[in-house]
């Protein structure tokens, strides 16, 4: 039975295809959520994994194979899954004077469709390997040593290939009009 | 990890991804590289926030999902859990509400009349009273049509589709004579699938 056939079957509420689908997929969301989440405890990781494939099944209709793999999708999940249970834990250590969380960058949202155009065109622009980097650390989420463990490198060789990788898409994107015309005079 | 030939035994002997890999663990700096300004750095990243990884090239993805595949062995516990969290939310979508009904409450959430959604849709009235009531078939209607229905009245995209199979289920259902509270439900014909599949993808494609 292929992906395709299984993910229908749940559509549809098959009851077997839960079983199925975490025979599959649960080793790569646990270790997923080792990376995304190594500073939580084993506890929490799996209940992270558990809200991550309540939400997935629930919301598979959304799910589209022509963008991009199931596993993929799933990982989405649990990043979703571990920022929500960071913010509850975090609501409820607050109490007790913890520090707050690492702040996180938010997309901004003044961003017209020729800048997008143009980071799409800087990213394509990058090696693959520049490509990676960026993909592991900032849209999977996975801070340098997980990718490093990965990979089989250095912690420094993962910081520096990202550096490298930043600042080689800065470039492009400051050679691109139309990401300078429209951040000439915003607030940078 | 490594194979007799040098490659990474993780990639079953893809050329591409073994090429990534040699790429990305070779071409590593033993001198130092400048740090961008941090400023600089949080403006790219900023910027990159708002893209996900369907940008990248899909043999990079591949790459992604191949390296991120290995994964951890579940305990016991954490098998359970999960099967059971997986089978929790396959019983929800079995109890799926047919999707006229859901339109229907959504209508008469807005205070809107049967007449005005079927002038919005291009339809009788008495058709939409129907479709509502499911004397009628949602099947008569064409996958436009119906994403053109769920997205006057905001009905929430990611229950529709499967709203729309349970409706469908159950029309076939009728047909076949099966009773109402047996356990056994119909399958969808493959003219039905293919509906439920269009609608999907127009709903996910953003048809609006």
């Amino acid at each position: 039975m292929d992906d395709e056939d299984l993910i229908s079957a749940a559509r549809a509420g098959a009851d077997w295809a839960g079983p199925m689908l975490v025979s599959l997929y649960a080793p790569t969301l646990l270790g997923y959520a080792r990376g995304v989440a190594g500073d939580l405890d084993q506890t929490a990781r799996e209940m992270i994994c558990e809200w991550a494939v309540e939400r997935a099944l629930a919301k598979l209709d959304l799910f589209d194979p022509t963008i991009g793999s199931f596993a993929a999708w799933a990982r989405g999940q649990v990043r979703y899954a571990a920022a929500d249970y960071r913010r509850d834990h975090h609501r409820l250590t607050s109490l007790d004077g913890a520090d707050p969380p690492e702040q996180v960058l938010e997309p901004r949202e003044d961003l017209s469709d020729e800048v997008n155009a143009a980071v799409h065109d800087g990213l394509d622009a990058l090696s693959d390997a520049d490509q990676v980097i960026i993909g592991l650390r900032l849209f999977e989420e996975l801070p340098s040593r997980a990718v490093a463990t990965l990979l089989g490198v250095s912690d420094e060789a993962v910081r520096k290939r990202y550096s490298r990788a930043l600042q080689r898409l800065g470039e492009q994107l400051n050679r691109d009009r139309r990401v300078t015309n429209q951040l000439r005079g915003g607030a940078r | 990890m490594t194979t007799t030939d040098g490659t990474d035994g993780r990639f079953d002997g893809d050329a591409e991804l073994d090429a990534i890999h040699r790429e990305l663990v070779s071409d590593i700096d033993s001198g130092d590289v400048p740090e961008p300004d941090s400023d600089d750095r949080a403006d790219v990243e900023r910027l990159l926030a708002g893209v996900d990884s369907t940008v990248l090239r899909p043999r990079v993805r591949r790459y992604l999902d191949a390296v991120l595949s290995g994964g951890e062995i579940p305990t016991a516990n954490a098998r359970s859990r999960l099967t059971a969290a997986a089978r929790r939310s396959l019983a929800k979508r079995r109890t799926v509400r047919p999707l006229p009904v859901l339109l229907q409450e959504r209508r008469i959430a807005r205070d809107e009349s049967a007449a005005r959604v079927a002038e919005v849709l291009g339809l009788d009235e008495s058709r939409v009273a129907a479709l509502e009531a499911g004397n009628t078939s949602v099947s008569a209607l064409s996958a436009e049509v119906i994403v053109h229905w769920i997205e006057h009245l905001d009905l929430d995209r990611s229950v529709a589709p499967s709203s729309l199979a349970r409706a469908l289920t159950l029309t076939q259902s009728a047909r076949s004579g099966i009773a109402a509270g047996a356990s056994e439900t119909a399958e969808l014909s493959t003219k039905d699938r293919e509906l439920v599949e269009e609608v999907r993808r127009l709903l996910t494609s953003g048809s609006s």
